[in-house]
Order: structure tokens, then sequence, then C-alpha cells
């Protein structure tokens, strides 16, 4: 990527102004996730903290969103709970994008044989029902907390990119290309990764990016439901899920973090479309 | 002399990308009379398609920038038309055989249903109103007129289950279907294989001298226009740079462009392998000041860099726009 | 290929899947770690309870045998006891479902509806002033989880400007008309009740459309992008050319090849509608399906969590091959290439 590369890139990513509020969103979480020690006013509300006195009050000069039953901040839950937020999906990523583009280039590959049977046999079993609701039923059958949340993501999300790679492996297994490199001999492995995996980091990208606002949206829901991170961890849907009982009255305990995970959502959402716009063809 | 059917003048379009502006289409001058047959040649990209896809103005219209000029049929500007004056023109005066014919067919529509659309809305507007059998009679005669086997089959399936050269004749029906004084072809035979790119030729002959209507037909093959055409227009970079009758520009080719073309054409009588015609087609972004030509024109003279010429009368008909000759 | 051979390979691979979602989760739920028993039954259930309910769940045999066990109780339509409402597992969702069935039905007509009325003409206007408010409404309408469209309209319309009631199916005033269809709206026209259907039409505003707002979102988007390509397609351009009337153009020529993409999705759309109402079901109290199984979910029910899951894999797939259909309909390249 040299300069003329990167230039021209940008030039086509920013001409849609939305897809650059998305990016500016995204810095914005993701700086606030990193340096929330030093941002929130009071990070020693994010663990068991009480103090009744100052429960229940609305937002005000010292505590800039209210602060809820247990007289914690808002601010600084909500401030650490983008980094939770992001937290899990990098680590749901890191799992389901390697373990997925392995078995896709594998069934991809050996497509028509046993092998590709198996693999997207199994891949079907998986999304046989929608994968939100099996990370929930992973999720009950695994005591509710942070960790036990991204493993359920994890093992509903995989079988996505299985697909995705899957599709891509096979049309791609029939170029010319490939049947050069298979005549000179090369491993089967450098196959995949040399020749195939670079054809379809594009769309792999653009997936990722995309799919980052779903698992955010994903793991909201299931801290929401109670199934994810307990109390007293500040994960935005978990904080949804203890204020929203007291709506309207208290109503900045449910609502600002609702504000925060909207944000984070359609930051990455909008920049997500913006990634994709880049990287497929485009003529004028 | 015969009225002008079709007066183009001066015609710039310009498409607007990322880069810049491309100022493809310079000043375009073609005139086309009633019951004439008048051929266009030029390279890929030479702006041949736009041009034709102005004059029914089916050009996406951001990015193309109609910049200047008038398109006069039958001395009405289709450029400053509304849209029912338009329509009427698609409808029964004008059509377009597509380039390619997989693009120009909706795949996910029967062959009967589209034809059987357009011959409604062309026989509406010449006042007829026809009930479902007499739609799907004429469909079957204009099927038949192209020389498609079984037509009553044909009307019942999709584009993806026919050949290529079935395709193209479908799309030759359906710009006869709604046809009237003027038909364009472009380029009928360029996506077709060489045995059936004579036969759409010949069946394309047939057509216009039966039915008498003007024709513009745009190829790269030589020689498919020399037997077809009385007329021809040469267009380089957005330019037209020579016409004549077609017997004259094939004889005696004025501009060094047309003489290159001419040239590059491999003779079975043998000499040898020909040259082309070195160099390419000028950026758009940035044409040329002077002729667009020069650059690659092996009798360029200093003023062909610095000012553009325009089309001169020669002699008989023939005219040229080049420094050599004239001004 | 011919369609009801098409159908029958596609009925065959489902109940092949399913059987194979049938062993993954029943595994799941027996070899999680900790005692399945004790943890269903909480910290503070007396161990010679705990041991019952062991015994009841054959526990001490190996996985396969309890599959078995299961699978055949199963195929004589025993799903199993809940804990929660200690009535038969099936008999809970008989009962439960057909609430779901309106709810989630109610929510996909409005979506259907508003998405290509706003798709068309977004895509028909694109860049106008229309198009951009539908995408910054289909931006949001993505980014919100369900549960947060879902407290802000009860909080908007509920509580801020009480319109529309906030739980619940039906008034506690009125009475549920008798059960004919289990689809109360239908069985209140049936019986000519009148004030029980709009009564619960109202009840199903709010968990309908905040059910419907992410589909709503995402269709619009797609058709109108898959009208903005299609718009640029020669085929357009050639039925321009050939004069014909632009309202064939577009709501014939345009609006098929461009619903494609919308239909393919709709099936996994209906399966995100499927996971919404356990979220939405649950707060607006609604009393159906998904909040029978969210229930289990909290309360690690395990026989009713593995009854739900097949029940929405049956429906799920069901929906699918629907959908393949419509779809091969509107794009006969399908058929005929296969």
């Amino acid at each position: 990527m040299n300069k003329e590369n990167i230039k021209r890139n940008w030039y086509k990513f920013s001409k849609n102004k939305l897809s650059v509020v998305g990016l500016i969103a995204v810095l914005t979480v993701s700086l606030t996730a990193i340096f929330a020690n030093v941002i929130a006013p009071y990070p020693k509300h994010i663990e068991w903290f009480t103090d009744f006195k100052n429960a229940k009050n609305p937002p005000n000069l010292q505590n800039l969103f209210g602060t809820d039953l247990m007289g914690r901040d808002v601010l600084s839950r909500t401030i650490f709970g983008f980094r939770y937020s992001l937290l899990m999906t990098v680590v749901v990523l890191i799992f389901i994008v390697p373990v997925g583009t392995i078995l896709g280039l594998i069934a991809g590959y050996y497509s028509g044989t046993r092998v590709d049977t198996g693999i997207m046999r199994i891949t079907d079993i998986f999304l046989a029902v929608p994968s939100l609701l099996l990370a929930m039923v992973v999720c009950a059958f695994l005591r509710p907390n942070i960790v036990n949340s991204m493993i359920a993501m994890a093992i509903a999300w995989w079988p996505w990119y299985t697909r995705l790679i899957y599709g891509l492996t096979s049309s791609i297994k029939n170029e010319y290309f490939i049947q050069a490199a298979e005549i000179m001999g090369k491993p089967t492995y450098q196959i995949l990764f040399r020749e195939i995996l670079p054809n379809c980091f594009s769309q792999l990208f653009t997936k990722m990016t995309l799919e980052v606002g779903w698992i955010i949206l994903a793991g909201a829901t299931l801290s929401f439901l109670g199934l994810g991170a307990q109390p007293p961890t500040p994960d935005l849907g978990t904080m949804v899920s203890e204020g929203y009982k007291y709506l309207p009255e208290y109503w900045w305990m449910t609502i600002f973090p609702c504000l925060a995970i909207v944000f984070t959502i359609l930051g990455f959402n909008l920049m997500g479309d913006g990634v994709r716009d880049l990287l497929s063809a485009e003529e004028y | 002399m015969t009225e002008l059917l079709l007066d183009i003048q001066d015609l710039c379009v310009n498409f607007s990308i990322y880069e810049g502006v491309l100022k493809v289409l310079n000043n375009v001058k073609i005139k086309v009379r009633n019951g004439e047959k008048v051929g266009l040649i030029g390279e890929a990209g030479c702006g041949k398609t736009t041009t034709v896809k102005t004059i029914v103005r089916i050009l996406p219209v951001p990015p193309a920038i109609i910049s200047n000029g008038k398109i006069l049929f039958e001395g009405k500007d289709t450029l400053k038309m509304n849209t029912k004056d338009l329509n009427t023109i698609r409808r029964k005066e004008i059509s377009i055989i597509f380039q390619d014919p997989i693009a120009a067919l909706n795949p996910v529509f029967k062959v009967g249903t589209i034809l059987g659309d357009v011959i409604k809305c062309s026989s509406l507007e010449k006042g007829e109103e026809l009930s479902k059998e007499e739609i799907k009679k004429k469909s079957i005669a204009v099927l038949k007129e192209v020389a498609l086997p079984d037509p009553e089959r044909l009307l019942k399936n999709y584009p993806c289950q026919l050949s290529g050269g079935m395709r193209q004749r479908v799309c030759i029906a359906l710009a006869l279907a709604c046809a009237g004084k003027l038909l364009i072809a472009d380029e009928p035979d360029t996506n077709l294989d060489v045995t059936i790119k004579d036969q759409v030729l010949r069946l394309i002959k047939n057509l216009v001298d039966e039915m008498n209507t003007s024709i513009i037909l745009i190829s790269h093959g030589l020689g498919a226009v020399k037997g077809l055409v009385d007329r021809v227009y040469t267009m380089y970079a957005g330019t037209i740079v020579e016409t004549a009758p077609t017997h004259d520009l094939f004889s005696d080719p004025l501009h060094p462009y047309t003489r290159g073309l001419i040239k590059s054409v491999p003779k079975l009588t043998g000499g040898g392998i020909p040259e082309g015609i070195p160099g390419r087609l000028p950026n758009y972004i940035n044409p040329p000041v002077g002729c667009r030509f020069a650059p690659r024109c092996e009798r360029a003279m200093p003023i062909c860099l610095k000012s553009s010429p325009t089309l001169v009368d020669v002699s008989n008909e023939h005219e040229v726009a080049c420094f050599l000759y004239g001004e | 290929m011919k369609m009801s051979i098409y159908i029958a390979k596609r009925l065959f691979m489902s109940v092949f899947v399913l059987f194979g979602l049938s062993i993954l989760i029943f595994s799941m739920s027996r070899l999680m770690p900790g005692d399945p028993a004790r943890l269903a039954l909480g910290n503070t259930a007396p161990e010679w309870k705990v041991q019952e309910y062991r015994e009841y769940l054959h526990l001490n045999d190996p996985l396969y045998t309890q599959y078995f066990i299961w699978l055949n109780n199963v195929i004589h339509g025993d799903l199993g006891v809940s804990l929660v409402t200690k009535r038969g597992i099936l008999t809970d969702i008989i009962d439960f479902f057909p609430a779901t069935f309106e709810l989630v039905c109610f929510s996909l007509i409005i979506s259907i509806t508003i998405s290509v009325l706003v798709g068309v003409t977004a895509g028909r206007r694109a860049n106008s002033w229309f198009d951009n408010i539908a995408r910054i409404f289909s931006y949001l309408g993505i980014s919100m989880p369900t549960f947060v469209w879902a407290i802000l309209a009860l909080f908007i319309l509920s509580f801020m400007l009480n319109l529309t009631p906030g739980s619940g199916m039906l008034s506690l005033s009125l009475t549920r008309p008798p059960r004919i269809t289990g689809l109360v709206t239908i069985d209140s026209l049936l019986t000519g009740n009148f004030r029980a259907f709009v009564d619960v039409l109202w009840h199903m505003l709010l968990p309908g459309s905040a059910l419907a707002v992410a589909t709503i979102a995402q269709h619009t988007r797609i058709i109108r992008t898959s009208i903005v390509e299609n718009l640029r397609k020669d085929y357009i351009a050639a039925a321009v050319s050939y004069g014909l009337p632009e309202r064939m153009i577009n709501f014939k020529y345009l609006l098929k090849p461009s619903l494609i993409p919308e239909v393919s999705i709709l099936g996994l759309d209906i399966a995100a509608s499927m996971t919404g109402s356990f979220i939405v079901e649950s707060i607006f109290n609604w009393p159906g399906f998904g909040r029978y199984g969210t229930i289990a979910l909290l309360n690690k029910d395990l026989n009713a969590i593995i009854g739900s899951v097949m029940v929405v894999g049956i429906f799920f797939a069901f929906m699918n091959i629907i959908v393949d259909i419509i779809v091969s309909y509107l794009d006969p390249r399908i058929m005929l290439k296969a």
C-alpha cells in the first residue's frame, strides 16, 4: 500500500460523509475503551461500591449521567462499558475468524469430497437455529458471566465465516492460477494460505467490520437477558436490564447505556458500509 | 434532396468520475437522410455507443452531462423533448439493437413477456389497442421475421435458455417491434461467433431493404459495413473525422486515421501482416488541445497540435476534419 | 431440475440437519460443567430432590442412552415436563406458539409493506432528501438491539404519552375468545367479538412494531441498493429505449429482479423475528412462545430449552424451504441452472 493508493482509498471512503462519521465514532469508542481508567471520573464505581446517600440522582454537575440505584456514577460505568463491549468483540473475532476461515478453506478446496460434506453439514447444523438464539441457549447451559457469553457467541458465530470462505474458495480453486500451482507441486497449505486466502481478504474484512456491530448487539442482548455479564460488571446490556424496571422516573439509568450501545453499533455499521463500498469493485 | 431524418449537431457529452471529467464526445456531427443507410466505425471506446444512446436519451444522466449540441429528429430536438414526446419516438420511430444481448434482456422475464409488452406499447402509440391473442400473434410474426425457429415455444423461454445467436435475434425482433423510421444497430455482430455474424448481418440487411428504414450500423468489422451501408462516418476519440459515401471512403480514404484503419485489415491477396496504428486513444480527461488524432498521426503538422480541425467538404459529399485538406 | 425433486431434496436435508441439531443441543445440555440437575433446581433444593431429578433425567447413564431415551419419548410426543409450569412441554408449546405466530406475522406484514414502499421510492430517487432520511432511519434501525427499541417504545408511547398498553395481550376486563384456531385475532373475528379483536390489535402494536423495526431497516436498505444497482443495468436502458412506460418499468421490470436479494434474506429475518420474540415478549409480557422460552433459559429448565430450540429449528427449516421456492419463482435462472 503506497501513498498514492492510501490517498485514493481515503478519497473513495470519505466521499460518503456517513462513513467518516462512523469512523470518528469508532475511534471515539475505541479510545474511550482503552483509556477508560483515565477518562472516567469515578473509576472505583465499577466494582462493588455503594453510596446510598447519592443514589438515584438525576444528571447533575458531579455526575453527568446521574447515579444509579447503588449510588454509582452512570457516566463512569458507561465508559467502562465500552471497554467490555469492545473486549468481547475482539476476543470473539480472534476465535471465530481463524477457525471459520481455516475450515472454510479446507472444505472449499476439497469441495465435492467427504471432507467438504462433513464440514458443511456441521456448519448447517450450527446454523439451523438463529445464531443469537444458539448463543442464548449455550449461555443458559453455562454459568452466566462475561467469559461464558464470549464462549457462547464464538460457538454460535464461527459457521458464518466458514460459509463465506467456503463459497469463495470453491469458486477460486477452479481458476487457472490454482491449477498451475498444483501442477508445480506446491504444498497444499501454501496453496490455501498464499494463493487462495489473499483473494478472500477484501470480502473477509468487509464481513468482519460489519459483524462487529452484530456481535456487540448480541453481547448486549445476552447481558440484558441476564445470561451474560452479571452485576456489578458495568456491561452496557446489564446496566440497561438493571435500570429499565425503573422507567420512567429514573430514566437516566437506562437511557444513557442504551444511547451508548446505539452509538457504538451505529459507528461500526456506518464505517463498515464505507469499507464495503471501498472494497467492492466500482465503476463511475 | 431528401429531407434530413436525423441531424446531430455539435454534440458534446462529458462524464464526471473520480479522477475528473471525461470529455468524451467532442462536437459530433452526423446526418442521416430518409431511407439512408449509414455506417459508424471506430475503435473501441471512441464514443460510438455513447452517441447513439444520447439520441434516445438513455444515457445515465449523472454521471453523463450533455454539455452542448442538438439532436434534430425530423426537425425536433430530442435533447429538449418532454418525456411524452420522447416516448412516442421510442415506441414507433427509433429503436436500438443492443450490443450485448445477455445484458439487454431482463433475465427474470420470459421472452414472450418482454416482446408482448413492447408490442403492446408500440401499438397503443399507433392508436390500436390489441387483445392478448393479437399480441401473441404479432409476437410470433416478429420472431418469424428474424428467422427464429419454433417461435411459439420460444415465447415461453427465458433468455438464459437461448444461444447467443438466438438472443441477438430476439434483440433484433424487439427493435423491429417498435421500429419506424430509424433503426440503430450497435455492433450487432461483435458478441457472436463467425458463422452467426454473417447470418445476423444478412438478416439486418434484408429487413432494412424490405422496410425501407434508415439505419445507423455501428461495427468494428469494416467488411460488414462495406457491404451494407450507403455512407460511412469514421469516429476517433469522440470526434467525427471523416464521412463519405461507402465506395469513396474505401477507395480513397483521406483522413490518416481512416487510412490506417483500412490498411489494418489483412488482405487475402497477400502482402504480409499489416501494421496497426501505433499509439492509443487519448486520455479523455486531458484530451489533446488540437486535433485529437495528432499524437498518433504520422503526418501531423505544428498546427494540428494547436487547434482542432472542423469537417470540411472536400468533394462530392466527402468531408474530412484534417488540416491536410482545406481550411 | 424439477420443483418436486428440489423440495424433496431440501426436506431430506432439513431432517438430517434437525437430527444433528437435536444431538448437538442435547449433548450440550447434558455435558455442561457442573451438575445439570443441581443447576436446574438451584442451590437451595434439598439433595434428595436433586437425586430424584438426576434419575428422572437418566444422568447416570451414558450419553447416547440418554439421547435415545429422549428421542424415543419425543417420537411418542413426550418432550418432558417443564420445571417451571409443571406441565408437559409439548402442551406448553402448543398453548403458547399461536400467540407468537400472530405477533411474528403481524410484524412481517408491517415490515414487508413498509420496506417495499420506502425502498422502491428511495431507490428511484437516490440521493434525494427522502433517500437520505430513509437511510438514516435504516442505519438507526439496524444499530439498535431489539430490546433498546422495545424499551424506547415503551418509554415514549406507553409511559410518556400513555397511548398504548404496556403489557399483556388483552385488557383485564375482557375475556379471551374461545379457542378455535388458537390465534386470538382470528378467533375473536370468528366469534364476532370485535371489542376483543381491536383490543388485541392495540396490544400487539408495540411489541409487533418493536419486532418489525430491525427487519424494516434492513430490508429497506437492501431493496434500495438493489433498485439503484438494477437501474444502471442495460436491460432497463433497453426497456426505456423500447418506450415502455415508467410505471411498468418500475413496478414490473425493475421490481422483480430487485426483490430477489430481499426475499433471500427473508428466511433469516423470520429467524431473527423468532429470536426477537424471546426478548420482546418478555419485556411486553406477551403470553407467547418467546416468553416461555426466555423463562426456560433463565431457569435452566433443560427439557423445555431443548424442546423450544427444536421448535424454532423446525420452523426455521420450514420457512427456509418456502423462501427458496419463492426465490426460484422470482429468479428462474436458479432452477434452470441446477
